[in-house]
């Protein structure tokens, strides 16, 4: 397998809300951000790929005028997948794999704002008997953390202490959208929003974009001092059906993570995709990650949540905190559908 | 489970699966892939999706990929893919609001043929003679949408413009009752009826360039980069083209990107690809006949086209080498691949 990396990485200021800019411009100065670190150019990076959804911008073929962000002119060697950018990182790598191309640019960008998030990602579910009764995104979370509490393997202030943990982390983020001192027992004082999740259990709804350049070999040495390799990748799906599955495990996640070697060393920190306080407990049980493991020390995808971005900033926050030598070795993960139904695992290491 | 059959494959052999389709918003459907998961090998391997107009070239370029680079000894986990399109038949649009100041397709499709054929110097019945080309040819394939019998020139010439200069006769079909089952194994182990992929490429340049001419920088440089790859001259040792065109005026501008990418500059397109010509184009089947969007991958047919592949519906003779053509928005995203029935040593 030939050496890639992960060598830069950059973000938007996550907000509820960005007023006045529109996909492309909010893009824009992210990949500018990854153009000016790495000296690279839409004209030099060798293959170009990029995560979105059209139900976001409510708009057909959307992705196609995003890619004026990075300029495009002449034609780029280009590729979109309608999922979350870390899918488009992994078909990037595979490219990288070839050994054609030396260098990638991986994008992706959510902005959620203008519309209703949890009735928009209502159409992922099956449309010919569940979408029709419209549960929304949160709603069918609800469903699988009753389970998990039904199942005896975590309750409510575990649930809360996920929400506390995560807060506390994205203090120390300045691209988080949500951080602050909370106590589990403040949180468990709140009303439920979709019992028995509360608000803290629940992503926030974020308007934001990310992109990673990846790179292979020599090339990435020389675009960073400690580039973090990509040692292990895989991605795998279960079964839509919410009765057809153990809700409160993912199979997907613990598959993906056995091909990608998650348990061959020791891990010191995981930066999972896991929206829900409750998944955040089933995805690191289903990677085996004891408790020496940091989660998620980024703050996750409970400190900002731009749909189809967010997993691919699991990848870029793992990478970046093993370029300034803060661990060895991480986990990335990203997900997809309702209830964890897709999952992505990725190990990343420095070099040491 | 054709493909797989056909193959001689179960899905325990596959490692990789690739879902190409239109764009969510056109099936209100947002990533189906989720739930398209138990038809896709009951969950047990990856999906991804592109969604594109030319996704059918684009989606199956990256299980090419993986198999190039499995072959080449630094594997990925994909040792065989199996690429497949599904049907727009359940077709349901439910954009709730059109976005304001869209053109129309057709009005998307017309303005590029005066400025098309002008430079090429075609004739101004062009598009007529490759509609009826394309006609004739369905008939012997038996997945087209169309089968006109009673085809003819005057036909054709005399059939009503939805869109000026565009007759009715000289678009494809698009609908529901498109069946784009497209299947075929890309790359695969090749003991029976595989196209062996000799390249891959895609190009895709800003929204904003000079997309209608008749010949896109995009197109040109896609081109060049699947015959480097294929290693071959495309005059001497290319036996057939699949072109994806949505309107009949489109495949005077992939002939001309043909004659540049051999070489034959300043060349006009010739009557070269009816089936008994120097380059039969669309031997059996064409996006005019059956256009599920984004199946359109003239990829996949263009496989079956090899002599190889599910459909084995090769023409009169053999074909060995094979250019697939395939294009997005407004002869924006190009997606070309050579395909050869025989393995490259």
């Amino acid at each position: 397998m030939r050496d890639v990396a992960i060598v830069a990485f950059a973000q938007s200021k996550h907000e509820r809300r960005i007023e006045g800019y529109n996909e492309i411009e909010m893009m824009m100065p992210v990949v500018g951000e990854l153009w000016e670190r790495t000296g690279l150019s839409a004209d030099t990076v060798g293959f170009t790929c990029s995560g979105s959804t059209d139900f976001l911008a409510g708009q057909a073929f959307s992705f196609v005028t995003i890619l004026d962000a990075i300029g495009p002119w002449p034609p780029i060697s280009e590729s979109h997948v309608e999922m979350d950018g870390a899918w488009a990182l992994y078909e990037a790598w595979v490219k990288l794999q070839m050994g054609e191309i030396d260098t990638a640019l991986v994008y992706s960008y959510g902005k959620s704002s203008p519309g209703d998030l949890p009735k928009v990602l209502t159409t992922q579910l099956e449309p010919y008997s569940v979408a029709p009764l419209w549960p929304d995104a949160i709603s069918v979370a609800g469903l699988q953390a009753r389970a998990l509490l039904d199942s005896g393997r975590a309750t409510e202030a575990d649930l809360a202490g996920v929400a506390v943990r995560n807060r506390a982390h994205a203090k120390d983020n300045p691209k988080a959208q949500l951080a602050g001192d909370y106590t589990v027992e403040e949180i468990l004082a709140e009303p439920y929003l979709a019992n028995p999740l509360r608000k803290h259990d629940c992503p926030p709804i974020t308007d934001g974009a990310a992109a990673v350049i990846l790179a292979a070999g020599d090339v990435a040495r020389e675009l960073n001092d400690r580039p973090a390799w990509i040692r292990g990748i895989d991605h795998r799906v279960e079964a839509h059906a919410l009765g057809a599955r153990d809700l409160t495990r993912s199979a997907s996640t613990r598959l993906a993570g056995e091909k990608a070697g998650v348990g061959d060393a020791p891990v010191d920190f995981a930066e999972l995709h896991a929206p829900f306080t409750h998944q955040e407990l089933i995805v690191a049980e289903a990677l085996g990650l004891g408790d020496d493991v940091t989660v998620n020390p980024s703050g996750g995808p409970l400190a900002a949540n731009p749909v189809m971005a967010a997993g691919l900033i699991r990848l870029g926050e793992a990478a970046e905190r093993l370029s300034r030598g803060e661990g060895d070795r991480a986990v990335a993960h990203a997900t997809s559908g309702p209830c964890l139904q897709q999952n992505l695992v990725c190990v990343l290491e420095g070099e040491g | 489970m054709r493909a797989l059959e056909d193959a001689g494959m179960t899905w325990g052999d596959i490692d990789a699966v690739v879902l190409g389709k239109a764009p969510d918003l056109f099936e209100g459907v947002m990533k189906p892939e989720l739930y398209l998961t138990d038809a896709l090998g009951g969950g047990t391997g990856p999906a991804r999706v592109h969604t594109a107009g030319s996704v059918g070239g684009s989606t199956t370029s990256s299980p090419a990929s993986c198999r190039r680079a499995s072959t080449s000894g630094s594997s990925p986990s994909p040792s065989r893919s199996s690429p497949r399109a599904r049907p727009c038949g359940r077709c349901r649009c439910r954009c709730r609001s059109p976005p304001p100041l869209v053109a129309k397709v057709r009005a998307v499709s017309s303005p590029p043929h005066p400025g098309v054929h002008a430079p090429l110097g075609a004739p101004p019945h062009i598009s007529c003679l490759v509609a009826l080309k394309d006609r004739q040819n369905a008939l012997k394939n038996p997945y087209a949408h169309l089968h006109e019998h009673d085809v003819t020139f005057e036909k054709i010439e005399e059939s009503m413009m939805p869109g000026d200069p565009i007759r009715y006769s000289e678009t494809p079909v698009v609908g529901r009752r498109a069946t784009g089952h497209l299947r075929n194994e890309a790359g695969g182990d090749a003991n029976r009826n595989a196209a062996w992929i000799l390249g891959t490429a895609m190009r895709e340049p800003t929204r904003c360039s000079p997309a209608v001419t008749s010949e896109p920088l995009a197109g040109q440089q896609c081109a060049d980069d699947v015959f480097a790859q294929a290693g071959t001259r495309p005059a001497a040792e290319i036996d057939v083209a699949e072109i994806t065109c949505r309107s009949r005026g489109t495949s005077p501008m992939a002939r001309r990107t043909w004659a540049r990418a051999e070489g034959e500059a300043g060349s006009s397109p010739r009557r070269v690809t009816a089936m008994d010509g120097d380059l039969p184009g669309q031997p059996v089947r064409r996006r005019a006949l059956h256009q599920p969007i984004s199946a359109s991958g003239t990829a996949l047919r263009g496989v079956g086209d090899t002599g190889a592949g599910p459909g084995r519906r090769a023409p009169d003779r053999r074909r060995t080498r094979l250019w697939i053509r395939a294009y997005g928005g407004g002869s924006q995203f190009f997606a070309m691949w050579v395909v050869s029935a025989t393995k490259p040593a």
